[in-house]
């Protein structure tokens, strides 16, 4: 079928194959119906029944990354090419079938990220049920780069290791847990309440705790189903864990959200470690032992520590009328410090009529750069004076990268202030 | 059918969910269940099994805005596989909407809703950012990001209503 639109062409060359199968004739085509939806049942059933007996799965098309590809220096900046690795920890799904896995990759802004998924021949995927793929039953691999949207990511340490701890719940068993993916088939938890439609039915949902708790580590306590402790071996150098639950089992539940964090939370209890150290995460963080405070074998990365003298730039601040109320504003100043990494970034402030609006750089910076931005959207500005200040930010929390940065942090260093009229 | 309709349903529908994707999954359900339905349908004239098709893409569209996702349930029953869209079929269903023009006249339209779907809308139809995206500048799951995207085009629909019985007839 020609047209002159390549989907479009490709749609109907789908038509086109469907009325060739069916035949012309109105009663015909119905009649066949019937046997094709059959040989789809038989299929289906047989490749069920062939995971269960083999446990592989026929490869289907890899899974799209729907999201822009990640820029190198901006935001979580882009997988490094070789630091892609699946790392030898498994878990067994509730459900039987493919085993869950976890990929560690490194990023060209100092971050490592984790991603997890089921697992098939050395590759992390997504299986073709709970509505993903239309259900086909294949084993669909991960895209080999890196998402611009990876979630579960956080600074490498001084000497480039991960240490993280991710909680994501109510995942589809078919492994589909990152935002970012073309799965757009898949079904949803009922805690997505706002779309109604195909929610994922209860048995098909998981809860996911995983992370790295470093080379040290050596084993992991964790509240399981019934409130039962079960106890694992971290896996490998990297001290990696991999635990899945049905997420109806779960202590508490996770509400389809994911945290990442350096500590470890519940459902984890106690961490031991290499020297005897035994860490308690089930009491309240204040009473937890100091060495625990951080993972044993943990060096923080050096911050910059930079003065007001070494960083102040003349701030220019220019407002336009965007229509109805609304103002873009625009901000110029010279970044004096490099950003080489996501731990720091320059952050423009403004104490609007309702509150702070803020805009952070996120991208990496030369020494000495002009950098003009705009804040991200037209404000709606009342006549008056306002106030803004341009700092440059820098992550003093291990583990989280300057983007968690609270406005007005404590560290900040202020670079320069502004003054806006709106008349 | 589908090789003299398939553009201008491409084309209502790109231009009620400003969605080249979207508008793509929706136009292949459309035609799915309008194949599922071909063999009820008595002998009409052109013009009536047009319209015909065309209350299968608005019954669509409606579904979509009410729950923000495309349904795929003839799809699946056909076994028909909806092309992936690269970058360059958006710009060509872009083009072919006009959906540049479009977006500068709902820029001016989103300023009547109410803040968060204004938000939504905003990031998600004028700057053409991914859900996830979206989601992350307004700090809330992509889910929701996409509820509120539907909502507010429903919203909109007096707005973009009106060209759809011009498109109708035309083409």
């Amino acid at each position: 079928m020609s047209h002159e639109m390549r989907v479009l062409a490709e749609l109907g060359d789908e038509f086109a194959r469907l009325a060739g199968e069916s035949g012309s004739s109105r009663r015909r085509a119905r009649w066949r119906w019937r046997p094709l939806v059959v040989t789809l049942v038989v299929v289906v059933g047989g490749a069920t029944v062939a995971l269960a007996a083999t446990g592989v799965l026929n490869v289907g098309k890899p899974v799209r990354d729907a999201t822009a590809p990640p820029v190198p220096s901006a935001g979580n900046g882009s997988g490094r090419a070789t630091s892609s690795r699946i790392l030898g920890v498994r878990a067994q799904d509730p459900g039987g079938g493919l085993a869950w896995g976890m990929r560690l990759a490194t990023t060209t802004r100092g971050l490592g990220c984790l991603e997890v998924a089921r697992v098939q021949d050395g590759s992390v995927g997504v299986v073709g049920q709970d509505h993903a793929f239309s259900d086909d039953g294949k084993f669909h691999p991960l895209p080999v780069a890196l998402s611009a949207t990876s979630p579960a990511c956080a600074p490498l340490d001084r000497r480039g290791r991960l240490f993280l701890n991710v909680n994501v719940g109510d995942v589809p068993a078919s492994g589909v847990n990152a935002s970012g993916l073309d799965v757009s088939g898949s079904c949803v938890p009922p805690s997505a309440h706002e779309l109604g439609g195909a929610f994922c039915p209860g048995r098909d949902e998981r809860n996911l705790y995983y992370g790295l708790l470093g080379p040290r580590a050596r084993t992991l306590t964790y509240t399981g189903e019934h409130g039962a402790q079960r106890t694992l071996e971290l896996h490998g150098p990297d001290g990696a864990y991999l635990i899945v639950t049905r997420a109806v089992e779960a202590p508490g539940s996770i509400n389809n959200a994911i945290s990442a964090s350096l500590d470890p939370s519940a459902p984890i209890t106690t961490v031991t470690y290499s020297n005897g150290l035994r860490c308690n995460f089930a009491e309240p963080l204040p009473t937890v032992h100091d060495e625990c405070r951080l993972p044993l074998g943990y060096l923080p990365r050096p911050t910059p520590h930079y003065t007001h003298a070494q960083l102040a730039s003349p701030v220019r601040a220019v407002a336009r009328p965007a229509g109805r109320g609304r103002w873009k504003l625009m901000v110029s100043f010279i970044a004096h410090a490099p950003i080489t990494n996501a731990l720091s970034e320059y952050v423009i402030q403004l104490q609007g009529p309702h509150g702070w609006y803020g805009s952070s750089s996120a991208t990496s910076i030369g020494a000495g750069t002009r950098i003009t931005q705009p804040l991200p959207a037209p404000l709606p500005l009342a006549p008056g004076t306002y106030h803004g200040t341009v700092v440059f930010a820098t992550s003093t929390t291990p583990g989280a990268p300057s983007a968690a940065l609270a406005i007005n942090h404590g560290t900040d260093v202020i670079v320069g202030r502004f003054t806006i009229h709106i008349r | 059918m589908y090789a003299s309709e398939a553009k201008s349903v491409l084309v209502f529908l790109a231009r009620r969910t400003l969605d080249a994707e979207v508008a793509l999954g929706l136009t292949a359900e459309t035609f799915a269940q309008a194949w599922r339905g071909w063999g009820r349908l008595e002998p009409r004239a052109a013009e009536e099994t047009r319209a015909w098709l065309f209350t299968i893409a608005r019954r669509q569209l409606g579904r979509y805005l009410r729950r923000g996702r495309v349904e795929r349930r003839a799809l699946r029953q056909l076994g028909i596989e909806v092309p992936v869209v690269s970058d360059h079929d958006i710009a060509q269903i872009g083009e072919a909407a006009a959906l540049a023009s479009l977006r500068g006249a709902l820029g001016v339209e989103l300023a009547s809703l109410g803040v968060e779907q204004r938000e939504a809308l905003r990031l998600r139809v004028v700057d053409e950012l991914p859900y996830v995206v979206v989601a992350q500048r307004l700090g809330i799951t992509e889910a929701t990001a996409r509820a509120r995207v539907s909502r507010g085009l429903r919203a909109l629909a007096r707005v973009l209503d009106p060209m759809a019985k011009a498109e109708g007839r035309a083409g």
